[in-house]
């Protein structure tokens, strides 16, 4: 299994345990909610379904490095954007969260589009 | 990769880029109130789960599930199509009946109710499909013996 990959696999399982103590902590602080969901979503199954990708899809000609760029951005870009989500998003009435909010609404943005522009050469 | 999951595959990286496109005109709905897109909440979540994850799931299944027949066969290609064509459809009734409120189907409130009909009935005609193909691997003879 490719490095990148592993980086993607390891990190869906902490987001599956985050995302489900932090539906617990939803029961109590309704406002935990949304990141509970967007931990289970995104963190745990994209960054799962991206790590299996890199692994599986086929190759053909094409030199993939163990370190891909592209894939390297992907990875610190989305779960950089998921965890200021998961520090600002709860906590939405201290005005400096809000931009954080929106530029973590953007890393996750970017992570995607990034893996997407390797992933689309490898569709075949 | 055969080519129906090709579709797939590519469909769901599409949905997952204006899913996550959408995500970033809600949360900036959700912290400027000049931005008003949270009526798109509902379709951001369709993209997302229909779009992305069983698109995704469904080309890959296809792709890599052992086949029928010893090894040759995957279905019927044609079943596996509808369902694409179905949920996509759905899909882009989804998004369309969030600007368009049907005259048409007014006893059912609103498109939304026919796109979850398509969803519904496609996933159905998958998973008929794809289950005949969860089964142990075939038995091969070793040819030392």
């Amino acid at each position: 299994m490719p490095y990148v990959s592993r980086l993607f696999v390891r990190t869906a399982f902490i987001f599956l345990c985050l995302g489900v103590l932090l539906s617990f902590a939803s029961f109590f602080r309704p406002n935990f909610y949304p990141v509970s969901i967007h931990a289970i979503t995104l963190g745990w199954i994209t960054n799962l379904i991206f790590g299996v990708a890199f692994w599986m899809f086929p190759r053909g000609k094409i030199k993939i490095q163990e370190k891909d760029f592209l894939t390297l951005s992907s990875f610190v870009m989305l779960n950089s954007g998921l965890f200021l989500r998961f520090i600002s998003e709860p906590f939405l009435s201290f005005p400096i969260l809000k931009y954080i909010f929106t530029i973590s609404s953007f890393l996750q943005f970017l992570g995607c589009l990034f893996f997407v522009l390797h992933i689309l050469r490898r569709i075949k | 990769m055969p080519t129906l999951s090709k579709i797939f595959v590519a469909a769901s990286f599409f949905y997952l880029l204006v899913g996550a496109f959408l995500g970033v005109l809600l949360s900036l709905s959700k912290v400027f109130p000049e931005f008003r897109f949270l009526f798109l909440v509902p379709v951001h979540i369709d993209f997302m789960i229909f779009g992305w994850f069983f698109n995704f799931v469904a080309g890959v299944a296809w792709w890599i599930l052992p086949r029928l027949k010893e090894g040759t066969y995957r279905g019927n290609p044609i079943f596996t199509a509808i369902t694409f064509i179905l949920v996509n459809l759905g899909l882009i009734i989804s998004f369309l009946s969030t600007f368009f409120k049907s005259d048409f189907l007014k006893s059912f409130s609103s498109l939304r109710f026919f796109s979850y009909l398509l969803f519904s009935s496609g996933i159905f005609i998958f998973v008929f499909q794809i289950f005949r193909r969860i089964k142990p691997p075939p038995i091969i003879s070793n040819p030392k013996k």
